[in-house]
């Protein structure tokens, strides 16, 4: 399949410009970035969405990538930009990865807002006492936001306290 | 434990005592950590002069015979506050006012075993918790209770810097920093996966290393460590949390550790092992 017929979005827009993104697109296959939104319901919504991946708190160029039978070679468009995906079967907010991470990044706030420790020494423990490639405050730097926004998805799918972000990660832009 | 903490300190060149309440058991850990020493030269990786030296350094004896001016203990024995507290206020007069005192404890307030003291040796003990192999992990979590002098545990951070540790100053708070924080690398992958799915739980595991880096994915790691001890660990941080909803721990892992599927240790966790 030629991959002129596909249009990639892996901006980390809000909702809304997301869904409008995908209606200007309806004669097209697109392949979207949806780290902090349901995969399932875009899909189910937009018959166009041929393909999903989370790249945003990705810090190694890889990110987790779905495609829908027969539009696998969609996900080449994500390799002609650096990316390398890798197949998964987890459609919920944040996949796996980002998921993982955004509830890490939320508690290492919570524990600095506690005073607990300084941002520096809770990244370093991280790295050094459980061999987390980087710490949560590097691993969110400057992806707060996405962060927030996914933990919000989380918190209003679920309902479940345990996703709602602490104040100083909101806070922080 | 307490042995990987005895070799590092040796390692360092600092004059060492290895105690246990048994003694075959502390001539046993010395043994042990002399071979670790003689196949570290055989791979080059230390001179024979240094292990040499560092032998001379590390010896094993009761609690009872070790010099009263020693400068530091660490205490490393089974995670129950009682038995911690009656160890600490049974050598508080053994030692000297300037000896500082340590726990490695994982998981129980220094306020409340600093409470098995004085009020000056109060001053003088704090929480260094190591992690596993003491050796090899870097991290050293330096934890001032609310009575330890501020100045002895930045001294003290200072130095395992400079030996090259990777120090982490941290408050007198539930989990401390580690066993806090990665609560969420196993309750979020206990959540994302529908049920006692082998084919998942592989999965998961494959995208945290490939995808998120992690050396482990936290289902083969959770059985490493002991799917019972992982949530130990969970539930005690929780309930000290004030049973914090983001820390909640989840029945899929109470279900393993009921039916004694606690990991690698006996042959079946989250994977069957042979």
């Amino acid at each position: 399949m030629p991959t002129n017929d596909w249009v990639l979005d892996l901006s980390a827009s809000d909702k809304e410009t997301k869904e409008a993104f995908l209606e200007q697109h309806a004669d097209k296959n697109v392949l979207m970035d949806l780290t902090c939104f349901d995969p399932q319901d875009f899909y189910q919504r937009f018959p166009q969405l041929k393909a999903v991946c989370s790249t945003l708190l990705s810090h190694n160029k890889k990110c987790e990538a779905h495609a829908k039978p027969g539009f696998e070679s969609g996900l080449q468009l994500l390799q002609e930009t650096g990316l390398s995906p890798v197949p998964t079967t987890f459609l919920g907010a944040g996949f796996v990865v980002a998921r993982t991470m955004a509830v890490i990044i939320n508690e290492a706030f919570y524990a600095w807002e506690e005073k607990t420790a300084s941002k520096e020494d809770i990244d370093r423990a991280m790295r050094f006492g459980v061999n987390y490639p980087l710490g949560p405050f590097a691993w969110a730097k400057g992806r707060e936001q996405v962060v927030v926004r996914l933990l919000e998805t989380l918190l209003a799918e679920t309902k479940d306290e345990r996703y709602r972000p602490a104040a100083t990660l909101k806070a922080t832009k | 434990m307490g042995a990987g903490i005895a070799q590092w300190f040796a390692q360092q060149m600092v004059p060492t005592v290895l105690c246990d309440n048994n003694e075959t058991q502390s001539q046993k850990a010395l043994a042990s950590i002399h071979a670790s020493w003689d196949k570290l030269v055989e791979k080059e990786k230390l001179t024979a002069c240094q292990v040499s030296q560092m032998k001379s350094l590390l010896e094993a004896k009761p609690l009872s015979a070790t010099h009263p001016q020693t400068g530091l203990v660490i205490e490393a024995i089974i995670e129950d506050l009682n038995v911690k507290r009656s160890l600490f206020a049974a050598i508080d007069q053994q030692f000297s006012a300037g000896t500082i005192f340590a726990t490695n404890t994982s998981s129980f307030p220094i306020e409340l075993i600093a409470a098995a003291v004085g009020a000056d040796r109060q001053k003088r003990l704090l929480g260094l918790h190591f992690f596993n192999p003491a050796t090899l992990m870097k991290l050293v979590e330096v934890i001032a209770g609310p009575s330890t002098d501020p100045a002895l545990a930045q001294n003290l951070y200072s130095w395992f810097e400079k030996c090259g540790k990777e120090p982490a100053l941290c408050a007198d708070t539930p989990g401390f920093i580690v066993n806090r924080v990665a609560r969420g690398f196993y309750g979020e992958a206990l959540r994302i996966v529908t049920g006692d799915d082998e084919a998942q739980f592989k999965e998961i595991d494959q995208l945290m290393r490939e995808v998120g880096g992690f050396k482990m994915g936290p289902f083969e790691l959770m059985d490493l460590i002991g799917v019972d001890i992982n949530y130990a660990v969970t539930t005690s941080v929780w309930e000290a949390l004030h049973k914090s909803p983001r820390l909640t721990p989840h029945p899929l892992q109470k279900k393993l550790v009921d039916a004694k599927r606690h990991g690698k240790k006996t042959k079946r966790g989250f994977y069957a092992y042979e």
